[in-house]
């Protein structure tokens, strides 16, 4: 009876986390720049990462192995949050803002309006 | 469960590699390390349950502690250009 609810609860877990880490992996392909990538990675990476740990630790049962795993645990929940901080200081510090990679998007839809499939009134709103 | 979790991770590690080999600037290179690193320790737990040996754990852990201080050094060294920089920021 416990075996199976056990079971359940960490499959609930295992299904949570690795949504949330597959999310946050696609995210840092697919968003334009750096710090929207950060946002995407630290994020819900810490949040998946959780939750997988969280299921081991309920299949591995009351050892010395889940211990373990909640070292691991606190350790990714303070590492994740300080090494974004730490980028995002070293980035802004190396002269990347996030103000000039919005001029560049600006830019590049202003560029790519009279060869392409941008009609006019798409390419005003994009100029806002 | 640890197939599922192990495929996962695995999407998962493809990802940040392509955005690594990619990466425009340093600091994208330097996410997507941490994040592979990450997605390394967890798939090394996964991987030990597979086999039935959760000695892995003990391995997992230092490597999430050296991921963890090698990002940062590396992270320090771009932006000091010195490992033994003192911290103090450059007044605007």
């Amino acid at each position: 009876m416990i075996d199976s609810v056990l079971t359940l609860v960490s499959w609930f877990f295992v299904i949570f986390g690795s949504f949330f880490y597959v999310v946050g992996a696609f995210g840092l392909i697919r968003m334009p720049e750096l710090f929207t990538r950060m946002h995407a990675v630290s994020v819900s990476e810490t949040v998946g990462s959780f939750f997988i740990i969280i299921a081991m630790i309920l299949q591995s049962g009351w050892s010395l192995n889940s211990a373990r795993l909640f070292f691991i645990l606190i350790i990714f929940l303070f590492s994740g949050p300080f090494v974004s901080h730490a980028l995002a200081r070293a980035a802004l510090f190396a002269g990347i803002s996030p103000h000039d990679m919005e001029k560049e998007m600006v830019e590049d839809c202003t560029q790519s309006y009279p060869h392409s499939h941008v009609s006019p009134e798409e390419a005003s709103e994009c100029n806002q | 469960m640890f197939a599922f979790m192990s495929l996962a991770l695995l999407v998962a590690l493809v990802f940040s590699l392509f955005r690594a080999l990619r990466g425009p600037t340093v600091f994208d290179r330097a996410l997507a390390s941490n994040s592979i690193g990450t997605g390394v320790t967890l798939l090394l737990i996964v991987v030990g349950f597979l086999n039935e040996r959760p000695d892995f754990i003990d391995v997992s852990l230092t490597l999430a502690l050296l991921n963890f201080v090698s990002t940062l050094a590396f992270l320090k060294f771009w932006r000091h250009g010195d490992l033994s920089h003192v911290g103090e920021e450059p007044v605007e």
